[in-house]
């Protein structure tokens, strides 16, 4: 499981991957050569401060040293802020720019105590195992009840198409409407549901098949039945 | 403090304590507040002379099956038959399972809110079919309520409005368990229920606990050994205001709240050890993570902190006591207090459950979906909490500022002294966040204040932001005190002074001001401003920065050091192991692409139970093994430090580090069950990882006990220290010094600085005053 290998979450994770393995492998050397160097061989071995209590030892710096672990980590902490903020943009800003606004398959998630609907805007496009095509409208602003899909309080999706999804929330029995998080590991990609906000997740689903939902943000009781599955069922593979 | 003011003190405290306890009151957006449930109960009359029966209950039930009830409502007074239409009404649900009208009743009975009701045709009769069908999970109890009216058919509306003069309305309620939780029922196993097994392992552990105070007592003083010399020597340890022994009330407290925090994480993961176990119920497994959270972090973290700062900065910096005594125990006794409420629920039966995070709107929440009742109290018990935090950084704050002895300057003053300074300021300045979203949220859930209710101008985001705005530096309050400790702890344990103290100084405060401005990284899904979330990123990244600094200073200290191996030097250097990786996973979060999928996941359980477990705790155990000669006499135990050290240190990592893998794939956190059968190979693991680290800490327990009085005994400075506390006796007297001490200074000054104003002699300490 885990996103899949397109996900913009892979290719992050193999950079963090990389520089992590690097800096703690760095690290935990010098550590243990210093820990085996610098151990006690006898009782009596003495070290140029000669603690004693009551007495604020003499300070030991070397500004050269202090100054390359300032600098060093400092260069490296922007370099990952710089792909770190790239990243933000592919996620939080582009999908929402004006030119994907209508190739974007509009989905509306809404999350209760506890379960999901989702309403779909737009039209799937389902090619079957024989390669014919057909085209499943979803009427507006409504769920799909069509029991031929089976439909059963899932969540269908087309292939290769940004999926923009408002995500809202709905007070079902309980005394307020309270905070959810549609959760797709497969797309590495999550959003609170706030009441009284609308916020919006966009991804692309790029292989069809089944996955899971969850909800993430802890809603009560129930939190850990509040699930679904995601079915990618339009045409894959061969673009757009 | 004059008797004035602590009798105003303790009237403001009984106040609390009574609204805490106000009857519990639900409001709607209309502002009208109901008690209850509307539409049965808004009958007057109280319960008057009606009776609710509900026929057909089962004893137990099994999974799945459905069952036919009737329920009746009755009254002798009221006669049903006489009255044409409208005679009665009813309102049944279930905490669990479903309900559906019962045969030739679906024109009678209608669903409402997951319960039942009865349709405006189904006002005419009084009694109802409904059919109720259990949940798929037998391991739980299920509770059942049913309102129920009569009506007289009586046209005068009372002044209150409630219905007609004379109606009256009761309530049935009952407790179904399903087979499982019975025991012994079909296809599961017979176990104890494991919430039992929690209120007993506390009521045991406080019962241990008491009988553990009676035989310190009596080894202290076999002699007085009788009721009357025990009240007295309680009487001592409750009124006490040394630093020394407020100090070692915090200890005990702490240790006591670390095991009872573990018992909890252990029951859970054995919830979580293979995929839909049912060893809990939903509702234990949430109060039981929840009060895991809280516990570990509030009243065993914290508190052990408190204790080495009681007991350790008055005799580094060379002070007879702290700067407010009094105030000092009022804050533990606060404490103290405010974990009886944290726990009032749990006894209950009604524990909180709304994470140590307590995100609200549903913590504001009542009701059947809502929060459970217990979070009332449990909040009000944060309050508290908030308040002795307080009073405790008020007071370090005060006596690190003011009372440092002669040759204790700021630039000379022990690193663990100004981790206690730095988290102290943090907590003092980042509380006041926390007590008002608490207030609000306690003012939610008692008199119906709408601060976080969307529906009516509230804000949820909101409590995200105040409670954040007080957690993350809340997470550095308690790792800063470890820097400290391990500080101290390498450069003894090397026999050489710290590598660039002042670097370390700075790094320490530069914690603690990016501290204050990273807190958004909790929040990059929440819905927030996508510009606030980019500042928030950036923030979040330089805070490794000075982190990093401190680690390889630390790496430095060792360089031409003589390094002995004792007890606290290894907790020291796996506080450098385990750190290090919680610092760098701590790395993945700030970047959007890895967060919004990273974001309540496992990998967020594995980052922090790195740096709190691999950083604070161990930073702790190594206080423990390094302070206990001091404060005791006697060493601990080094073959057994051993054995807990490797213990804990190895199955700590094969505790957390699969959590990584687990949150890579997506394990969402706070889930009482999965049904991925991939994920139970290493939740299994993890399990009986944490199995094992729980039982390690029985060593150290032991070790505690027995070498109180068995231990080797220590001179003054058995490790080879140099700050002021390695001066005094093994235990220090009270006061800590008959004299203010001097602190020597092994460095040649070029240049002496002149005596100047107010900011110089707070800078330079009490020497040039």
């Amino acid at each position: 499981m885990g996103p899949a290998e397109y996900t913009i979450f892979r290719d992050l994770m193999d950079t963090w991957n990389f520089w992590s393995l690097v800096v703690g492998i760095f690290t935990f050397l010098v550590m243990f050569y210093l820990i085996i160097k610098f151990r006690e061989v006898s009782p009596d071995d003495k070290t140029p401060e000669n603690l004693t209590p009551g007495v604020f030892p003499k300070e030991r710096d070397n500004i050269t040293l202090e100054l390359t672990w300032f600098i060093v980590p400092t260069i490296l902490v922007l370099y990952l802020t710089f792909i770190a903020w790239q990243s933000m943009i592919s996620v939080w800003v582009d999908p929402y720019s004006e030119e994907n606004a209508d190739e974007a398959f509009d989905i509306t998630i809404e999350a209760y105590q506890w379960g999901w609907n989702f309403y779909y805007h737009d039209e799937i496009l389902i090619v079957n195992e024989t390669g014919n095509i057909s085209t499943f409208t979803t009427p507006m602003g409504t769920e799909i009840t069509d029991g031929a899909m089976g439909i059963d309080g899932n969540l269908y999706l087309p292939c290769n198409q940004v999926i923009k999804a408002k995500i809202v929330t709905l007070n079902d029995g309980g005394e307020l409407p309270v905070l959810h998080a549609p959760f797709i590991p497969e797309w590495g990609i999550k959003e609170d549901a706030v009441p009284g906000i609308d916020t919006y997740m966009a991804f692309t689903p790029k292989e069809s098949g089944t996955y899971e939902l969850f909800c993430a943000e802890y809603c009560g009781q129930q939190h850990s039945k509040m699930l679904a599955k995601v079915h990618v069922v339009g045409a894959c593979g061969s673009g757009e | 403090m004059n008797k004035n003011n602590v009798r105003v003190l303790s009237l403001l405290f009984v106040i609390f304590i009574a609204l805490a306890a106000t009857p519990q009151m639900t409001s709607y957006p209309t502002g009208l507040g109901v008690n209850g449930n509307p539409g049965c109960t808004c009958h007057s009359g109280g319960a008057g002379t009606t009776t609710v029966t509900v026929e057909g209950m089962p004893d137990s039930f099994s999974a799945g099956e459905s069952y036919e009830l009737k329920v009746t409502v009755s009254n002798p007074d009221i006669p049903g038959a006489e009255i044409s239409t409208n005679t009665g009404g009813f309102r049944i649900f279930a905490s669990a399972g479903t309900f559906s009208a019962g045969e030739n009743f679906t024109d009678l009975v209608q669903e409402l809110e997951g319960g039942l009701t009865h349709t405006e045709l189904g006002n005419d009769v009084r009694a109802w079919n409904v059919t109720w069908t259990a949940p798929d999970s037998e391991g739980q109890i299920v509770e059942f309520t049913a309102h129920g009216n009569t009506v007289n058919g009586n046209a005068v509306i009372p002044t209150d409005g409630k219905g007609n003069t004379g109606d009256a309305w009761s309530s049935f309620t009952a407790s179904v368990p399903g087979a499982a939780a019975l025991g012994g029922g079909g296809a599961f196993i017979e176990q104890a229920e494991p919430f039992e097994v929690a209120i007993a392992a506390i009521t045991f552990g406080i019962a241990l606990f008491s009988l553990m105070l009676v035989y310190v007592f009596y080894r202290n003083n076999p002699d007085g050994f009788n009721l009357n010399g025990l009240t007295v020597w309680l009487k001592k340890w409750m009124t006490t205001t040394d630093h020394k022994e407020v100090g070692t009330l915090y200890f005990v407290f702490s240790f006591l709240f670390l095991l009872i925090g573990g018992t909890f994480a252990m029951l859970f993961r054995i919830q979580l050890a293979v995929a839909d176990n049912d060893f809990l119920t939903q509702d234990q497994y949430n109060t039981f993570f929840t009060l895991h959270g809280t516990t570990m972090i509030f009243l065993a973290a914290m508190p052990m902190i408190a204790a080495f700062a009681n007991w350790i900065v008055p005799l580094q910096i060379g002070a007879k006591d702290l700067a407010f005594p009094r105030v000092n125990a009022m804050g533990f006794w606060m404490l103290a207090f405010s974990s009886v409420l944290l726990y009032g629920g749990v006894l209950a039966g009604e524990g909180a459950d709304i994470t140590w995070t307590m995100y609200a709107p549903f913590s504001s929440s009542n009701g059947i979906k809502g929060a459970s009742a217990g979070t009332t109290l449990f909040v009000a018990g944060i309050v508290m909490l908030g308040i002795s935090s307080t009073l405790s950084g008020v007071n370090f704050i005060a006596t690190i500022m003011t009372m440092r002895a002669p040759g204790v300057s700021w630039m000379k003053m022990p690193l663990f002294s100004w981790s206690i300074f730095v988290a102290n300021a943090m907590l003092y300045l980042s509380l006041p966040a926390l007590i008002i979203g608490t207030v609000y949220l306690f003012l939610d859930r008692t008199i119906g204040t709408h601060f976080y209710d969307a529906a009516v101008g509230g804000d949820p985001i909101l409590w995200a932001h105040l409670f954040w705005y007080f957690g993350h530096p809340e997470v550095y309050v308690v790792i800063v005190p470890a820097f400290g400790v391990v500080s101290e702890v390498l450069a003894t344990s090397a026999k050489r002074s710290i590598f660039g103290y002042r670097s370390m100084v700075y790094a320490m405060a530069g914690i603690g001001v990016l501290g204050f401005i990273v807190w958004g990284h909790h929040m990059l899904t929440s819905g927030m401003d996508p510009t606030l979330r980019l500042v928030m990123m950036l923030t979040t990244m330089l805070v490794a920065i000075p982190t990093g600094v401190k680690i390889f200073n630390w790496l430095a200290t060792l360089w031409g050091g003589s390094l002995v191996f004792k007890t606290h030097t290894l907790w020291a250097l796996g506080f450098l192991v385990t750190f290090t990786m919680g610092g760098i996973s701590g790395m993945f979060f700030p970047v959007a692409g890895l967060d919004v999928h990273f974001h309540d996941t496992y990998f967020v359980v594995a980052h922090f139970h790195y740096v709190f477990v691999g950083g604070t705790i161990f930073g702790m155990f190594s206080a423990i093994y390094y302070w206990y000669p001091k404060a005791t006499g006697r060493k601990l135990d080094e073959k057994l430090g051993l054995l807990h050290f490797i213990i804990t240190f190895i199955a700590m990592n094969g505790t957390f580090w699969p959590m990584h893998q687990l949150g890579i794939e997506g394990m969402p956190r706070r889930y009482h069950t999965y049904s991925v059968d991939s994920w139970t190979e290493l939740n299994t693991f993890i399990t009986i990882s944490a199995l094992i680290m729980g039982a390690a800490q029985l060593i150290l327990t032991w070790n505690l006990i027995r070498s109180y009085k068995h231990g080797e005994e220590v001179g003054n400075d058995p490790w080879g220290g140099w700050s002021l506390e390695w001066t005094t006796p093994s235990p220090p007297p009270t006061p800590s010094f008959h004299e203010i001490p001097t602190q020597g200074d092994a460095n040649v000054h070029e240049l002496e600085e002149s005596a100047g104003g107010l900011f110089s002699r707070m800078w330079k300490g009490a020497e040039s005053k």
